[in-house]
């Protein structure tokens, strides 16, 4: 193969350009996007360079989905074209939605990238292996904008405007939600009706054009439209002349309806604007969080105190600032959920070198003693989770665990020593039982891993890439309450280890325990509370039996750990959860010391990113 | 020239109602000048609607009635003839859109203009051009001879000091700037004088005119400054009755850009007529 680091900028380049094809597709039906053949080498180091090295020595076949081949059949004969791919890098296949379970059932593909709405993962069969994943992505949601009293409406009108008109790869749907501080709703409206009627629709490919048509197999918004209508919604639709032949919708402003109205629960394709009235900046961060389908939000306001704050409520992964729209030239914000710096987009396509080898024949092993029986291993008879147990525990660390990511690290880390000290003291409770270590010093890892992550979670930072324009800020926020299927036929040694990290980063956890796992996690939960930890941040419920894994994503926790091997919950339901996680040896294999990169990692696992585009002075 | 501004109560809340974005501006500047081209035929129209709003500008220390004459012959007949002729636009009567110059070359360029057999308007700079450090009885004075030697149009300076301090002042017509500084009329800054005066004609009805001076010298910048004109005031500001570009090398460039157009070779200097 040619050399790891020009292929992995043509892979770079390619990377936005699969995504940004999104834009004919409606979001609807996803692409499947599936790495096999050869890795070269494992994770390198995760500074540029290696991950450049490394993570890009993967061949794709790519199914697009039936309504749109044809650009990926393009993008494909295009990088055929000159040499530009070596020969059989990119393959393009289409076809009928059976080959996907052919495509699924490959023993040669590595892993398995859905691309799309969610909703769409119901009809594919078997269950997530680790290594796959899915990516939302592109059509994945809408924009919703805050424009609060202090703000400069002309610009954020003519931002409005020009977003409605042209939407980017990213929101290949257009139009956005625009939410108004009562104050200034009508002048913005003025400015708003005045710009939409300045708009030009024709041809994409023509710059002096505005608005492009419809995406491809979206229905018009006529039905939407005239259901605000009904409703004694105003919808105003400047006069302009639209090209003849194919789908194109005039820019429309609908004002007048209410967070039930279909126009705000439902994705609308094409350039219409929905403004919203709301009494103080408090009231439109409540108002976003109840929209649906929202991938990214941009506030703006001249008082900067009151922007930053409102920018930090919002529970969105890519936040603007006084801005719209503003793409890292580089795709490091690409992703609807702001998925950060491009290292960690580059990440989900390499496996690191602590994880065997995916696919290519061999079923994924946890690391895991074979000689120990099952019934050693399980340390009791299994118990099935009660699943009302599991969502009473889900709701009450859900209410727990905002206010305790919203405690300063520094109080956390106080927490976190706390326990480790309290762990200390309870060495006379008597030795650990049997087959639950290798070494019988479980207590004495779990204190190092709570010291180590209080002292971590204190010096945690985040990544300021500059960029034209300004600077964007990618913080990492915890991921709320994390489900850790600890129970299943081969559960994961020292799985505990795992719960500082995600505590110190202010998640909230339910832990489905084995029966030998039980004892050791309610002491690890005693300890904790007993040093700070609010009541209900960490749950413990006994498990064993397979399924807990699925009996926890049907309620839909934020994260989902697999720590349990083997019976997994198929794809409908852990894609229901955004970040499915099946931790291998990021611990260390039985006897060794965890590898160099793991806290990295963990750290990563634990969090989801956040990027705020801050403007700078400008060019 | 437009009806006068009657004016209003001076509303002081209203100003400071008004925030500015200066990142949102510059990016909005920016924008517009790469998605808003146009080429061939149309770029020859815009160019001609920007030759009709220039004011033709000489504001020299050195300044004699003959380069004042010179200047108003080519108010006259901006682009050559045959030019105009290709472009089937020599019966539209398009010269500038006014002369611009101190004080006392005012009765200079009058007499020029008659002498062309034109009838555009003399527009003088006065009130202590180009600090508008000078007390206000001369100011007052200036301004009266102006009108009195034949100018139909004053370009005051306003006193900064005064906006300094917060003491404002209301008018016909908006002029970015003197000219004369470091840095005159940029994209932005017309970008906020612009939606203030949408603004304003919002609230009153009145429509108050707008004039970017100082560093426009090619024609890619007329015609960005006329699309910026529409884009935000709209196509009615689009007059030299509303709108004015205060340029003095403008036009040659716009002429040889006329001429690239109609005959597709690049004008020597001999083949213009000097200003």
């Amino acid at each position: 193969m040619a050399g790891p680091c020009s292929l992995a900028a043509l892979l770079w380049k390619l990377g936005p350009l699969l995504a940004m094809g999104e834009w004919g597709s409606p979001g609807l039906r996803g692409w499947d996007l599936a790495f096999g053949g050869a890795r070269l080498s494992g994770w390198g180091n995760p500074g540029p360079r290696g991950t450049q090295a490394s993570c890009a020595g993967n061949a794709a076949l790519v199914l697009p989905p039936a309504e749109a081949p044809l650009v990926p059949l393009l993008l494909a004969e295009l990088s055929g074209e000159g040499g530009v791919l070596p020969p059989g890098l990119l393959n393009v296949v289409t076809g009928t939605p059976c080959l996907r379970r052919a495509l699924r059932a490959h023993t040669r593909i590595a892993a398995v990238t859905f691309l799309g709405a969610r909703r769409r993962c119901r009809t594919w069969p078997g269950a997530p292996r680790a290594g796959d994943h899915s990516w939302e992505g592109p059509g994945g949601g809408r924009v919703v904008v805050i424009v609060l009293d202090s703000a400069d409406l002309d610009s954020a009108a003519a931002a409005i405007a020009g977003s409605t008109g042209t939407p980017p790869a990213l929101f290949p749907w257009g139009g956005c939600v625009v939410l108004v501080q009562e104050g200034v709703v009508a002048p913005l409206e003025r400015r708003l009706r005045a710009r939409l009627g300045g708009l030009r629709v024709g041809d994409p490919l023509d710059l002096g054009t505005d608005v492009g048509p419809l995406p491809p197999t979206a229905a018009p918004p006529k039905g939407v439209v005239q259901a605000a209508c009904k409703e004694g919604a105003e919808v105003f639709q400047p006069p302009v002349t639209l090209p003849p032949g194919g789908r194109f919708y005039p820019p429309t402003l609908i004002t007048g309806v209410a967070p039930t109205s279909r126009c705000l629960r439902e994705l609308v394709p094409g350039p219409v604007l929905v403004l919203l009235p709301v009494r103080s900046p408090g009231e439109a961060v409540t108002v976003a969080s109840g929209l649906p389908h929202v991938a990214a939000g941009a506030i703006w306001a001249q008082d900067v105190t009151l922007a930053l704050d409102t920018a930090d409520r919002l529970p969105l992964g890519l936040v603007w600032l006084n801005a719209l729209n503003l793409l890292d030239p580089r795709g490091g914000c690409a992703r609807g959920d702001g998925d950060g710096t491009s290292l960690e987009a580059l990440r989900e396509y390499g496996h690191p070198p602590w994880e065997p080898p995916l696919g290519l024949g061999n079923p994924p092993e946890t690391l895991l003693d074979p000689e120990l029986s099952l019934e050693l291993v399980l340390g009791g008879p299994a118990v099935a989770p009660n699943s009302a147990d599991v969502a009473a525990a889900l709701e009450a660390a859900r209410r727990v665990a905002l206010g305790w990511s919203r405690l300063p690290a520094s109080a956390r880390a106080r927490v976190l020593r706390g326990a480790a000290a309290a762990l200390g003291g309870s060495g006379a409770a008597g030795p650990p039982p049997k087959g639950d270590d290798d070494d019988g010093d479980g207590d004495g890892r779990l204190r190092g891993a709570l010291l180590r992550w209080a002292a971590r979670v204190e010096l945690l930072g985040g990544v300021v890439q500059e960029v034209p324009g300004g600077r964007a800020l990618v913080t990492r926020r915890p991921l709320g309450v994390v489900g850790v299927a600890w129970s299943g036929p081969h559960p994961l040694r020292r799985a505990l280890e795992l719960l500082p990290p995600a505590l110190a980063l202010g998640n909230g956890l339910v832990v489905v325990a084995p029966p030998s796992g039980v004892g050791p996690a309610l002491r690890l939960q005693q300890a904790l509370v007993a040093a700070g930890l609010p009541g209900g941040a960490l749950a413990v419920l006994p498990g064993g039996a397979g399924g807990d894994g699925a009996t926890l994503a049907r309620h839909h926790p934020d994260g989902l750990w697999l720590c349990g091997g083997g019976t997994d919950p198929d794809w409908a339901s852990a894609l229901s959860v955004t970040h499915v996680w099946v931790p291998g040896g990021v611990l260390g294999g039985p006897g060794q010391e965890p590898p160099p990169d793991a806290e990295w990692e963990l750290e990563l696992r634990c969090t989801r990113p956040r990027c705020l585009w801050v403007p700078g002075s400008g060019p | 020239m437009a009806g006068r501004n009657p004016g209003t109560e001076l509303e002081l809340g209203w100003i400071s109602k008004v925030h500015v974005n200066r990142p949102a501006v510059v990016r909005h500047a920016e924008q517009i000048k790469k998605w808003r081209t146009v080429k061939g035929n149309w770029q020859a129209a815009w160019l001609l609607k920007a030759v009709t709003c220039i004011d033709l500008t000489t504001l020299s220390g050195d300044d004699t009635p003959s380069n004042v004459h010179r200047l108003c012959f080519k108010a006259k007949h901006p682009i050559r003839e045959d030019l105009l002729k290709a472009l089937d636009m020599h019966d539209n009567g398009i010269t500038v859109g006014a002369v611009c110059v101190y004080p006392a070359r005012v009765t200079d360029a009058v007499n020029a203009l008659k002498a062309a057999g034109c009838n555009i308007p003399v527009a003088s700079v006065a009130a202590g051009f180009p600090s508008g450090q000078t007390p206000l009885e001369t100011k007052l004075a200036e301004i009266k001879l102006a009108v009195e030697y034949g100018a139909r149009e004053i370009d005051i300076v306003i006193s900064r000091s005064l906006v300094l301090t917060g003491q404002w002042e209301r008018s016909d017509f908006i002029k970015t700037s003197t000219g004369k500084e470091v840095e005159n009329a940029t994209f932005p800054v017309g970008i906020v004088m612009m939606r203030a005066i949408r603004e304003f004609y919002w609230q009153t009805g009145n429509k108050v005119g707008f004039k970017p001076a100082g560093g426009i010298r090619t024609a890619k910048e007329a015609i960005t400054w006329l699309m910026l004109v529409k884009e935000e005031l709209g196509v009615e500001w689009l007059t030299p009755e509303l709108f004015r570009l205060g340029a003095s090398s403008l036009l040659e460039d716009i002429e040889k850009q006329i001429f690239y157009h109609v005959t597709g070779s690049y004008a020597l200097q001999h083949d213009l007529a000097m200003a």
